[in-house]
């Protein structure tokens, strides 16, 4: 078997998650750079069940799945003490793009990214997975300005009718009222409803439904699009966790995104419909008039990066100039281990 | 992805066969971890799903590792433990313990050494690694449904031909079937033998074109009646006694402590419900059964002991002979006309069989592969 310690080259931490510290590396063999994630088996605490499941959920489905606007698993090897998951290195991601306020989005780039996660997520209901947990932090985008859907730590198989999900997926600000209703059997829609979120926040370039508790996302989803009746949402009130809303009328959405085109507005309403078989699915919204209307997607160089990330890029010569340095005195870049 | 199919030849050759353990006791390990499996996930309310992964973990770990280096509970009770998590039905370690605690005998539950937990612990980062971090696996259980959907026939014997197809599917992860053949392959296997039993006739299929001669030709191409009779053989292969009293003897580490021979565990044949406990092969068979892998068999075997068949040239004869007397069970009717009751000394009841509408409601999904869209009308991606 081949030595995957020295395979891949530590260069930089890059972040601390739950279960999870995440390095930059190089991989010697290709000369990549990648992300390495590293899972915690470390302590007890967190070993309390072994290796965690959403490490082998990504090990699981990310083997099996190839996208363009998917996170590629590159290799996974183990030591006798963890476990290490080698993604493709990705520069930034869209909530770093959303919150800079130095970036100029266009709507060719709105469109672009769009259409990015929407083809990205396509192929993964294709293979009948949901990614359950899509928000602009796990849109993940490298310097070439190609958008990859990462972090399926929740992604699970659907369609079998009997099986019983738990409704506790999704970070709040994005999740659909279906689950906010305690729905235990959903489909597509819990991801199509936090793309329409995700295309809101890129307009609005702040949260557009940042609820402070499930029962204020709710009442703040309803201020929007009206609380839905029987007829809107036939069956709505079977569902587990149904409460009574206060009747609130519906907003028109060309009112709060004043600046969207109509073909947008369309695409709006379609993926945040309310009961969820009316919201369209990935092929449906690909093919609406807004993707094949003017302006044009940016291609992906023309996608605007964070002030860092085009850095790097500028630096890269006089880092390598200070490594070079480094080595003439004698130490080595670090080597990483797992 | 690393290829997990090999010919009976490197089946042979493994790491606990050049370990020095005997392929006939190998193959008894295998058959006892797998049934362990089956036991413990039953015992805790697991689908067949995860039982059968856990099993198929089980496998393909020994093609790496020797049962002398790792003891066949332990790495049982790790299989089924991370088979819970990738099929999203999780149990804790703890409690797979507690019931393998309750399931195996004292001397056989203390190979889990001090710290049980702790080794299970362990040993799940080197099944991990031992496995290529190759989570994802299939089964014959759903080509089987979805084969005998498309199968006309008798519709009164179609449910029981498929429970009993079904139930040796369950068997078959007893044996290293899943080592050699795809689950498609199996699942025709298995439901052509169980047509043959339950003597389901084809008429006819839907789908059939003019080049199929048999319906099988439609899921599986080039599959021959040899192999489909090896795969039904390796099978039935289960219900005939055993060479060797199985699991009386301490797991194969160093030190040996063998235990008095017959215990009375030591006659039990295997305890899922069997449709049809088969007549042992007769000395002399037809059919090719990999027979040159056990030349010395037939000195310790004792099915030979069993009155054989004289001369069975046509396959069927096989099955529909008059089943031998074994001394333990009342000899059971060949072809049950009632549900097949559990087997007496059964200590649980049969595993994992499916609902009694026996086809589970596959549901409203489309196929998956989708009609070709139309040519977008969007740009380009970026």
């Amino acid at each position: 078997m081949e030595e995957p310690i020295s395979r891949y080259e530590k260069i930089d931490f890059l972040g601390e998650g739950q279960f999870a510290t995440v390095y930059k590396a190089r991989d010697v063999k290709t000369d990549k750079i990648v992300a390495v994630k590293k899972i915690k088996i470390g302590s007890r605490l967190e070993a309390q069940d072994g290796i965690n499941r959403t490490a082998l959920r990504e090990i699981k489905l990310l083997q099996e799945l190839q996208h363009i606007n998917l996170i590629g698993l590159l290799d996974v090897f183990g030591q006798k003490s963890n476990v290490s998951l080698v993604f493709d290195f990705m520069d930034t991601d869209l909530e770093i793009v959303i919150k800079d306020s130095s970036i100029v989005l266009t709507p060719a780039n709105v469109k672009s990214y769009m259409i990015m996660t929407l083809k990205g997520l396509e192929y993964l209901h294709q293979n009948w997975i949901l990614h359950r947990d899509l928000k602009p932090n796990n849109l993940l985008i490298n310097r070439e300005g190609i958008l990859k859907i990462g972090d399926f730590g929740l992604a699970k198989a659907f369609g079998s009718p009997s099986r019983i999900n738990t409704h506790q997926v999704v970070t709040r600000w994005y999740r659909s009222p279906e689950l906010l209703f305690g729905a235990r059997q959903y489909g597509t829609g819990v991801d199509m409803w936090a793309v329409g979120c995700i295309l809101a926040e890129l307009l609005l370039r702040v949260p557009f439904l940042p609820g402070e508790s499930d029962l204020d996302q709710l009442s703040r989803i309803f201020q929007v699009f009206g609380t839905p009746t029987e007829e809107i949402w036939p069956g709505m009130k079977t569902l587990t966790d149904y409460v009574q809303y206060k009747q609130f009328p519906a907003q028109q959405l060309r009112h709060i995104f004043s600046a969207a085109a109509d073909d947008l507005i369309q695409l709006l309403e379609s993926l945040l419909a309310l009961y969820p078989p009316r919201r369209c699915d990935c092929t449906q919204a690909l093919m609406m008039p807004y993707f094949s209307n003017k302006p044009a997607p940016s291609l992906g160089p023309k996608l605007p990066m964070p002030s860092n990330v085009t850095k790097i890029e500028v630096e890269k010569p006089s880092l390598k100039r200070k490594l070079l340095d480094n080595i003439d005195g004698g130490s080595l870049a670090k080597r990483l281990q797992f | 992805m690393p290829y997990w199919y090999y010919d009976k030849k490197d089946l042979q050759n493994t790491p606990s066969f050049r370990d020095g353990i005997p392929t006939e006791t190998e193959n008894r390990y295998r058959k006892e971890g797998a049934r362990f499996i089956i036991d413990t996930g039953s015992k805790m309310d697991l689908g067949y799903n995860t039982v059968a992964t856990g099993v198929v973990y089980f496998h393909r770990f020994y093609m790496f590792q020797s049962f002398r280096t790792f003891p066949r509970y332990i790495t049982a009770c790790c299989c089924l433990f991370l088979a819970g998590k990738v099929e999203e039905t999780p149990k804790k370690c703890k409690d797979i313990i507690k019931v393998a605690k309750s399931l195996l005998t004292e001397e056989k539950f203390s190979s889990f050494g001090e710290d049980p937990k702790e080794e299970v612990m362990t040993l799940e980062r080197i099944l991990l690694q031992t496995i290529k971090f190759d989570l994802q696996v299939e089964h014959p259980y759903g080509y089987l449904l979805k084969y005998a959907k498309c199968l006309k026939g008798d519709k009164a014997k179609l449910p029981k031909m498929v429970q009993m197809a079904w139930t040796f599917v369950n068997d078959s992860l007893c044996t290293t079937l899943c080592l050699q053949w795809e689950p498609e392959v199996i699942a025709v296997a298995l439901l052509f033998l169980a047509g043959k039993l339950s003597k389901f006739e084809v008429a006819d299929w839907n789908g059939r074109s003019a080049k199929h001669t048999a319906w099988w030709d439609m899921f599986v191409e080039d599959i021959t009646m040899e192999l489909l009779e090896d795969i039904c053989h390796q099978v039935l292969d289960l219900y005939s006694p055993q060479t060797q009293p199985s699991g009386s003897d301490s797991p194969p580490v160093a030190s040996s402590t063998k235990l008095p021979k017959n215990d009375k565990s030591s006659v039990t044949p295997p305890t899922s419900a069997s449709p049809v406990i088969v007549p042992a092969k007769p000395a002399v068979t037809p059919l090719k059964n990999g027979a040159e892998l056990k030349p010395e068999l037939a000195k310790m075997d004792m099915r030979f002991t069993y009155p054989g068949y004289p001369g069975l040239p046509p396959y069927p004869a096989v099955y529909t002979a008059p089943p031998p007397v074994l001394p333990a069970h009342p000899p059971p009717p060949l072809v049950y006309a009632e549900p097949p009751p559990a087997p007496p000394g059964a200590r649980f009841p049969p595993v994992n069989v499916p609902p009694p509408n026996f086809f589970p409601p596959l549901g409203k999904r489309p196929p998956p592969p989708r009609a070709p869209l139309p040519p977008r009308p969007y740009y380009p991606p970026p």
